[in-house]
């Protein structure tokens, strides 16, 4: 093994893996491009395809060529670029998060990406690819070495002139790095039940679908594939009236046989994409860190250090809350993601305990103080005046088709108006039933939503500010949006529909030093 | 001030709209564009009239050794603190008009994309001296900003 100060290259196989990456992203050009040109001649196509592929793999050798990278006491420094040479270095008393990355083709080869977050916004730094050990092992120097003589050194002092100096001997463990430390939570396979339910997924598989259908439909040869030829009026020569009795089974079947494909797919989706998952704590430079492993195709290990976490937020979505299930993530600061998923779905009681054990206290489970029952008027309203809104809407049009189309729909008025008023007023009666705070020892708790319910917990250390917000009706009523501004998260967490009182006693109860001066 | 300048748009749409009324082929619609017109030329007389005095009159900011506080708003009403040991940068800005008028506006910006607290036009050397002595207490405040 070299010995520590020197620079270090990457993987030899990162030569194969940087082409791939390059023509993934170049992949449909140059297919066009060769295909094109294929047309005219073959011998012109060949030439252009394997023109393309030695350009790819002469870029591919650059990065493998020009990268180095070596671990100070004090600095992580990369060198990197052919005609613009820069040189990235990072304290690693500021290093925040180190991700292990491996797509199909990096595991192929026994390779990985790392990326180093750094807590500046654009300031990750991306290493692709590094061999598996030596990838765990500059993670470990990154988090978890233990600080050397001259490492402990106030850095402040002289950080710049750090990588002169002479790095002394580290006791880091070479070789295969074993998976040490505390396991917080582990993936069990009763989750699973929870993918199909997934609304958000569906979502996106559904657009994926829609996307892919909208691009290729013309290239799709129906009537040679499934024999359906639609002309003017007419299916297959027959009339479409013919076909409307048969609709009358189709569309149930078909609905049913996409439900099952879709939980079988989202099932195996969830297979593939969590495998293995693992959330465990380790002891790191300066206090613990919480690493998150998982994937079976693709690989990702994501290492954060637990004192950038603030807060963590529960959410139930509302097919998966009534399967007794919630989404756990964390709240951080200075992440590239200040948002990160610690598990998949999982059942509630899993969530309340990991949030627990990452949170340090029951924050999750504390009493919440609800809002009194002017939000409850102020929602119950708001749903009758939007079913008003719509069943007049659905009332007008109606008529519209009634006078000019000579078709009378009258039930469709009536259904929005009992569907209408249904939705609503149980949106309204969960949105207040959900409403609430509360403030415990270090964290101030807030629930809200209506089918979507998601609880916050933030730390009053991190809150870094307070605005409350009132609108004419707000005043009318003696309500406020409060926002607690934070670093964390998505930066902000809301306190909807509060009595002022309240408002303003929670927020001095949250940072006594800060508000109590200007409370009147 | 910026009601001003908000009218001229307003005065601008209405014209456009005239326009419209007249070039398109009178029908049933043509009413509805007169009206929007009206409601054109009616749209910015509240900001040139008691608007104005009335976000002056909710309009208040307050700085001290501890935290800044400004309430701004007319129909909303927002009032905002942020403590000055989480405050990271101090900006002042001024507009052509607010030179003329001889006004600044400070911002204060925290962390937080969502903690921006603006003291919107103050005399310009109160201004500056506000900037200066938030710039003072900031950096004689050594906690972490986040």
């Amino acid at each position: 093994m070299p010995p520590e100060d020197d620079w270090q290259r990457l993987a030899g196989w990162t030569a194969v893996v940087s082409p791939i990456s390059t023509l993934r992203q170049a992949i449909v050009p140059v297919v066009v491009g060769a295909f094109g040109a294929g047309q005219a001649n073959p011998l012109i196509g060949l030439l252009v395809a394997v023109g393309i592929a030695m350009v790819a793999a002469v870029i591919g050798l650059i990065p493998w060529l020009t990268t180095r990278y070596r671990v100070t006491p004090t600095h992580l420094e990369v060198r990197k670029g052919l005609l613009n040479r820069t040189t990235l270095t990072a304290r690693l008393d500021r290093v925040r998060s180190v991700d292990l990355n491996s797509t199909l083709v990096h595991r192929a080869l026994g390779v990985t990406k790392v990326s180093v977050g750094t807590g500046v916004d654009e300031g990750q730094i991306n290493l692709d690819s590094l061999t598996k050990d030596a990838a765990a092992r500059l993670r470990r120097e990154l988090l978890h070495a233990t600080p050397s003589p001259s490492a402990t050194d106030p850095v402040e002092a002289s950080g710049d002139n750090a990588s002169t100096v002479a790095a002394p001997a580290r006791d880091v463990a070479p070789g295969p790095i074993t998976d040490d430390g505390e396991v917080i939570a582990r993936l069990d396979w009763s989750w699973i039940k929870y993918a199909p339910l997934n609304l958000k997924n569906l979502a996106i598989a559904i657009g994926g679908l829609a996307a892919f259908f909208g691009a290729f439909s013309e290239l799709i040869p129906w009537e040679r594939t499934i024999g359906i030829r639609v002309d003017d009026g007419e299916i297959n020569g027959r009339p479409i009236e013919s076909f409307l009795d048969m609709l009358l089974f189709a569309i149930p079947i078909a609905l049913v046989v996409a439900v099952l494909v879709w939980a079988a797919g989202s099932c195996v989706g969830y297979v593939v994409r969590w495998w293995d998952l693992q959330v465990v704590r380790e002891q790191g430079r300066e206090g613990t860190t919480l690493r998150r492993s998982f994937g079976l195709t693709s690989t990702r290990a994501t290492t954060v250090e637990e004192a950038k976490v603030r807060g963590a937020t529960s959410t139930v979505g509302p097919l998966i809350g009534l399967a007794g299930g919630a989404d756990l993530n964390l709240l951080t600061t200075g992440l590239d993601d200040n948002f990160p998923a610690v598990l998949p779905t999982a059942p509630e009681s899993v969530v309340s305990t990991v949030g627990k054990d990452i949170l340090g206290e029951d924050a999750f489970s504390a009493p919440l103080t609800g809002h009194g029952p002017l939000p409850r008027r102020r929602y119950w309203f708001r749903a009758l005046i939007g079913t008003a809104i719509g069943t007049s809407v659905t009332l007008v049009l109606t008529v519209l088709i009634g006078v000019y189309g000579d078709l009378w729909l009258w039930w469709l008025p009536l259904a929005v108006l009992v569907v209408g008023l249904f939705f609503e007023l149980l949106g309204a009666e969960l949105a207040y039933r959900h409403l609430g705070h509360a403030l415990t020892e270090r964290y101030l708790v807030v629930r809200a939503g209506s089918f979507t319910t998601v609880r916050t917990a933030l730390q009053t250390e991190g809150v870094i500010g307070w605005r409350v917000k009132q609108s004419f009706f707000d005043r009318r009523l003696g309500l406020a949006q409060v926002t607690a501004m934070t670093a964390a998260g998505r930066e902000h967490v809301e306190v909807p529909d509060v009595p002022l009182e309240t408002a303003v006693a929670l927020a001095t109860a949250a940072t006594p030093r800060t508000v109590s001066e200007f409370v009147e | 001030m910026t009601s001003a300048i908000g009218a001229v748009f307003w005065l601008a749409f209405a014209i456009g709209a005239v326009v419209a009324a007249l070039l398109v082929p009178s029908g049933w619609w043509t009413w509805l564009i007169w009206l929007a017109v009206v409601l054109l030329l009616l749209a910015p007389i509240p900001g040139l009239t008691f608007v104005p005095s009335v976000r002056f009159r909710i309009h208040r900011w307050e700085v001290t050794e501890i935290a800044v506080h400004v309430r701004h708003g007319w129909l909303t009403v927002v009032d905002e603190i942020v403590p000055l040991s989480r405050v990271q940068t101090v900006d002042s800005t001024q507009g052509p008009l607010m030179r003329h008028f001889g006004l600044r506006t400070v911002k204060v910006s925290t962390a937080s994309s969502a903690g921006i607290v603006e003291i919107a036009c103050l005399d310009d050397a109160l201004a500056l001296e506000v900037v200066a002595k938030l710039v003072a207490i900031t950096a004689a405040t050594p906690e972490d900003a986040t």
